[in-house]
């Protein structure tokens, strides 16, 4: 009996293979790093952001509230509770992971103040939110603050 | 056969067909993470430094095992009143930071106004431990370490060689080595335009 080599075996493999690594945790940056006995060290460089702005017009310092969720290759989703403030006037911005999945505004308030202004459109997720992406938190002096996501 | 495609010629097309296929199949996969993807381009899908947008974005990296880090940072001149920002909460591997309008003279780790609140904050099964600015003196000088345009890099590691099991290393993305154009979105320009659309625009580059 003999072995015939199947045509474009090779190819096949390479493919098989391919898509076998496609679970992901193959192509964590981390483990990559790892393999080249970096990221044990100092781990990955930067790798882009999210950036969250909240642009207030108002003569008060205001807070905005949110929840992010991160989901990493391979990991489970986690939430996490975040807040920064915008000066009276004045705007501020903190910059978010790529890892990043979803962004849930809570609210804007004032700094040492009760109550809160719960933002009309407050949710962004993936694919919409997408590494790069800007959202832009805008509290009008007089008005209801408003979300956009850009692109 | 045909004598159109030889079957030299149909063979190298097949192989070159499977690996378009590969490259496009793995890509609508979406199992790619978008990090990742970033930073195998070397940063040409979207912006990892704010480049000829008048920012420097300083951001912190948590690179420990198991450590979640709070930091506070200062900074020289005020910008919109303020010359301190902290953030707290950052997990393995997450990446969190902020902007600064130019422009920037100084920047370092501890809070300016009031020197015995920590700098740092490391947080472990073990409890948490709070390091004063003093620990790590790191004051980065514009035109040294610095540029508009940059991104500072605070790069948190673990580390045995000091009491606080963490080091600080700091780092710089060159904004003007960054090479574009993005394929994805213009992180910063996108934010500049927006700040100047509201009237509230950042200070140009000098």
């Amino acid at each position: 009996m003999s072995i015939r080599p199947l045509p474009y075996a090779g190819w096949a493999g390479a493919l098989i293979l391919a898509f076998s690594s496609l679970s992901c945790d193959a192509l964590n940056p981390a483990l990559v790093g790892d393999l080249g006995g970096d990221a044990g060290s100092v781990g990955r460089g930067p790798t882009g952001s999210i950036v969250l702005v909240l642009n207030n017009q108002t003569s008060q310092e205001l807070a905005l509230q949110f929840d992010v969720k991160y989901t990493r290759a391979g990991e489970a989703t986690t939430t996490q509770e975040a807040e920064f403030t915008a000066p009276a006037g004045g705007w501020w911005t903190m910059t978010l992971d790529c890892d990043t999945s979803a962004v849930i505004l809570k609210q804007v308030a004032p700094v040492g103040g009760d109550d809160g202004i719960p933002v009309a459109v407050n949710e962004f997720r993936r694919p919409a939110l997408q590494c790069g992406s800007v959202i832009f938190v805008n509290v009008p002096l007089l008005g209801s603050p408003t979300a956009d996501l850009l692109p | 056969m045909s004598t159109l495609f030889p079957r030299k010629k149909r063979s190298t097309a097949l192989e070159i067909l499977t690996c378009i296929t590969v490259g496009v199949l793995a890509g609508l996969s979406g199992c790619f993470n978008p990090a990742f993807v970033n930073q195998l381009a070397g940063g040409s899908v979207v912006p990892i430094a704010p480049g000829d947008t008048p920012f420097i974005h300083v951001l912190v990296i948590n690179a420990t095992q198991n450590s979640t880090v709070g930091m506070q940072f200062g900074w020289t001149p005020l910008t919109q009143g303020r010359n301190t920002a902290e953030y707290t909460g950052i997990a393995p591997e997450q990446q969190i930071g902020f902007l600064l309008p130019c422009p920037v003279e100084q920047i370092g780790l501890g809070n300016p106004n009031d020197l015995t609140q920590p700098a740092v904050v490391v947080t472990t099964e073990g409890g948490a431990v709070s390091i004063p600015a003093s620990a790590f003196p790191l004051i980065l000088q514009r035109g040294r370490d610095f540029d508009c345009g940059d991104t500072v890099v605070f790069t948190v590691i673990d580390s045995r060689s000091n009491g606080y099991g963490v080091e600080i290393l700091p780092g710089r993305v060159r904004g003007s080595g960054q090479t574009g154009p993005f394929s994805g979105p213009d992180t910063y320009e996108i934010v500049e335009l927006l700040l100047l659309g509201t009237g509230l625009p950042p200070t140009p580059v000098p």
